[in-house]
């Protein structure tokens, strides 16, 4: 059978959008099949109630007014796990969310559609820790460091600016005798501006189509609607917030060699033998998500990048050789979540603002690293999601359950009741410090199959994860630090939540590079398949937000596969 | 389902009293009415999650989908609240009504329910069923949609929130953005005009 593209990628994500962009810049012709739907491009105008076209290649489909009428701004039209514009699901909200059973309950926050879990990512591009790449991973951080720079100056990253509620974060955390980083690769504890995907006002920078595109009035408008999905600017590919189909989606419609097909849902990869006996990857079966029509199609290259829960669960659903570490190895930064209450007086003190209005700003505009531990990251958002991450997630139960004694926060628990309200009245005088967890990798995580249960694309992934107790000790020791800086900027009340391990935010290495890939992120046991997604990251990078390093990865990723099956021989 | 109006049937059904009153207990413990930082703080403070009908976004929400996973949440509160009562360890007297159970128990014995069903959902069968093959934290799930339903937009769309979500569209900012002094998006979205 002929080959219907060079390259198929699966997935259309923080990873799978830039492997497919960079192997589309060296002249070949790629495919990206998305499981969920397309905001923002006039071949679907009502993305979530009307199939629309079957594909773009496009950069003249990109339309801000539709996007624009896409997001919303608003919480539960955005965000809800069920319903939700963000979903893991289809893009028709008629139908149910895709289903995955996660022992122990919790949910998996991630979404389908173009641009992936970067449409409602906060934006944040840190780099790895050196020592949790050197030595520990089957390559080396100097090797990751040229990519890293490709990437930053791409999306492009710079230091995000300061409101109310970073300056009183660096108050704090100064106050507490902390110095501040001024590097992008972390070896000692330190605050810094967080590294970010968000466009400053007024700017400069090259958008796609070298010149083509000029554009004045574009950059972050401090509005705080990350999480509920950006949209401000005149283009698409000019919106503030840099999610995949904001800029290697653009960059890559702009080559001529890319076709996209949205509501495609992957059920399978293809192998055959080749001549010598090894098996290799031919390329995909797919499922329309309006029609439930499957298409095959074949490529001479497949690259999965449909997360790191789909991407496991894709090879398993389609036989491809046993490894005792698909999908196994799951991390997820453990994630906890602390909060200030401050009262007027104090905030005059510290940053000369009776209020902190936690919704202002970009929702995540500071951070503390601590190798060795993880990370503290300045929270804010609009009230919904504030009150769920600060307030409603716990493993210890009701704050009425727990005494603290002389731990450093006043409550440790879900804030119910009166006192709920009494807190979210503050709501403006609130400072929320989110924490990732330098979690260790344990084989025994990680995500199988429910072999008594299919959906329509397959067995069903089942989700475990259990932390260490030195998991436990690192995260415990972030909060005595998250609780340490609020105190000394001043706060009045602090509510640690103490998160179950089951929300799962930052989903990491189930496809570890050099277990399951080999350095260059080629399948060991299949040629011709790579891996291009938080999936194949080796660990969860000592802390920090996986994007960055998975981005840099593709980048490599697609050398790789053009160096070893596309260049010209000499 | 292209009439996008299953959501009002659903709720049409939602006459079975238990359930309503289940529901509403759950929401009303949560996020309660309150005559104390009404006094204090004013007016506005009184209102909670009965005067937002999160009972309706919780009901909505949880059989959006999955049929009968409402009536078998309120199965398992008055679990619950069956083993809290045999325990002796509601701290409050019974107000015994056609509500069920859950609902009998003052707000903050709810509160002691639902602390236990947590605590022991993962060790009895009985406390689990049926959530045992569905992707819900029983527990968390439930306070987070209701904080959702409260501090969200979703009352803001009046006459529209039993639709569809693509169908809905924002009549007004919910009253809840008022106590905590949230201003809402920021340039205000536009409302809809309530057809008379």
């Amino acid at each position: 059978m002929e080959k219907d593209f060079d390259v198929i990628v699966i997935g259309a994500g923080g990873g799978g959008a830039v492997v497919a962009k960079e192997l589309c810049d060296k002249g070949l012709r790629v495919l990206v099949l998305e499981a969920g739907a397309w905001y923002g491009n006039k071949k679907w105008p009502k993305p979530n109630s009307e199939p629309g076209e079957k594909s773009s290649s496009s950069y003249e489909d990109l339309s801000i007014d539709i996007l624009n009428e896409c997001f919303t701004d608003l919480e539960d039209d955005m965000n809800s796990l069920i319903s939700g514009k963000f979903r893991w699901g289809p893009a028709n909200r008629q139908k149910e969310p895709w289903k995955r059973l996660v022992a122990h309950g919790g949910f998996t926050w991630q979404n389908a559609g173009v641009g992936g879990s970067t449409l409602h990512y906060l934006g944040n591009h840190p780099r790895a820790y050196p020592t949790s790449v050197n030595q520990v991973w089957p390559i080396t951080y100097d090797e990751l460091i040229p990519y890293y720079e490709k990437v930053e100056q791409l999306l492009p990253v710079t230091n995000a600016p300061a409101v109310a509620k970073e300056d009183l974060f660096y108050y704090g955390a100064s106050k507490a005798g902390w110095s501040q980083h001024d590097t992008k690769n972390v070896t000692t504890p330190g605050y810094r501006p967080q590294p970010n995907a968000i466009l400053r006002r007024g700017q400069s920078y090259q958008f796609p189509g070298e010149g083509l595109h000029e554009y004045t009035n574009y950059g972050c408008t401090l509005r705080g609607h990350c999480i509920n999905g950006c949209h401000i600017g005149p283009t698409v590919d000019s919106v503030a917030k840099r999610s995949t189909f904001t800029n290697y989606i653009p960059f890559a419609l702009l080559t001529g060699n890319i076709e996209i097909r949205p509501n495609n849902f992957v059920i399978q990869v293809l192998t055959e033998k080749d001549n010598n006996g090894d098996l290799q990857a031919i390329g995909v079966i797919s499922k329309d998500t309006w029609t439930g029509e499957t298409t095959q199609l074949r490529a001479d290259i497949v690259v999965m990048a449909a997360g790191t829960i789909e991407t496991p669960r894709l090879w398993l659903n389609s036989n491809l050789p046993e490894n005792p570490w698909v999908g196994r190895g799951l991390v997820n930064h453990w994630f906890d979540s602390v909060t200030g209450i401050f009262e007027e007086s104090a905030l005059m003190e510290a940053i000369g603002s009776p209020n902190i209005r936690p919704f202002s700003g970009q929702n995540a505009a500071a951070r503390f690293d601590y190798p060795g531990w993880g990370v503290l990251e300045l929270f804010g958002c609009s009230p919904a999601l504030y009150s769920t991450l600060g307030y409603a997630s716990s493993d210890s139960g009701f704050f009425f359950e727990n005494k603290v004694g002389d731990k450093p926060w006043d409550y440790e628990g879900a804030i119910v009741g009166d006192l709920l309200k009494e807190y979210m009245m503050n709501y403006q005088r609130t400072l929320n410090i989110v924490i990732f967890t330098d979690d260790e990798v344990n084989q025994d995580n990680g995500v199988t199959l429910d072999m008594h249960e299919k959906d329509e694309n397959g067995y069903i992934p089942i989700i475990r994860y259990h932390a260490s107790q030195k998991d436990r000790i690192k995260r415990d020791n972030l909060a005595t630090l998250a609780s340490n800086i609020l105190r000394t900027a001043g706060a009045k009340t602090i509510v640690r939540a103490n998160w179950s391990p089951d929300i799962y935010i930052h989903l990491m290495s189930t496809m570890r590079i050099g277990l399951v890939t080999n350095t260059q992120c080629e399948a060991l046991q299949v040629k011709k398949l790579y891996i291009a997604d938080n999936s194949v990251l080796y660990n969860s990078l000592g802390g920090p937000n996986p994007t960055l390093t998975t981005q840099a990865l593709a980048t490599r990723t697609a050398d790789n596969i053009f160096d070893k099956y596309f260049a010209p021989q000499a | 389902m292209e009439s996008g109006n299953n959501n009002q049937d659903m709720l049409e059904e939602y006459t079975l009293k238990q359930t309503k009153a289940t529901l509403s207990a759950f929401v009303d413990a949560i996020i309660p009415r309150s005559e104390e930082l009404a006094k204090e703080y004013g007016e506005i403070q009184y209102f909670g999650a009965l005067d937002l009908l999160v009972d309706e976004y919780l009901y909505i929400t949880l059989n959006e989908y999955q049929p009968d996973l409402a009536e078998a949440t309120v199965e398992m509160l008055n679990a619950a609240a069956q083993r809290l009562v045999s325990r002796v360890e509601n701290k409050k007297p019974l107000n015994l009504s056609e509500g069920g159970l859950f609902a009998s128990l003052a707000p903050s014995d709810r509160l002691l329910a639902i602390a236990l069903l947590k605590k022991y959902q993962y060790s009895s069968s009985h406390l689990l069923y049926p959530y045992e093959n569905i992707f819900y934290n029983v527990v968390d799930n439930l306070i987070r949609l209701t904080m959702i339903g409260y501090y969200s937009e979703w009352f803001g769309y009046g006459t529209t929130r039993l639709l569809q979500p693509n169908n809905r569209v924002l009549e007004f900012y919910p009253l809840s953005w008022n106590q905590i002094d949230y201003p809402g998006p920021t340039p205000p979205r536009q409302l809809a005009m309530i057809e008379s």
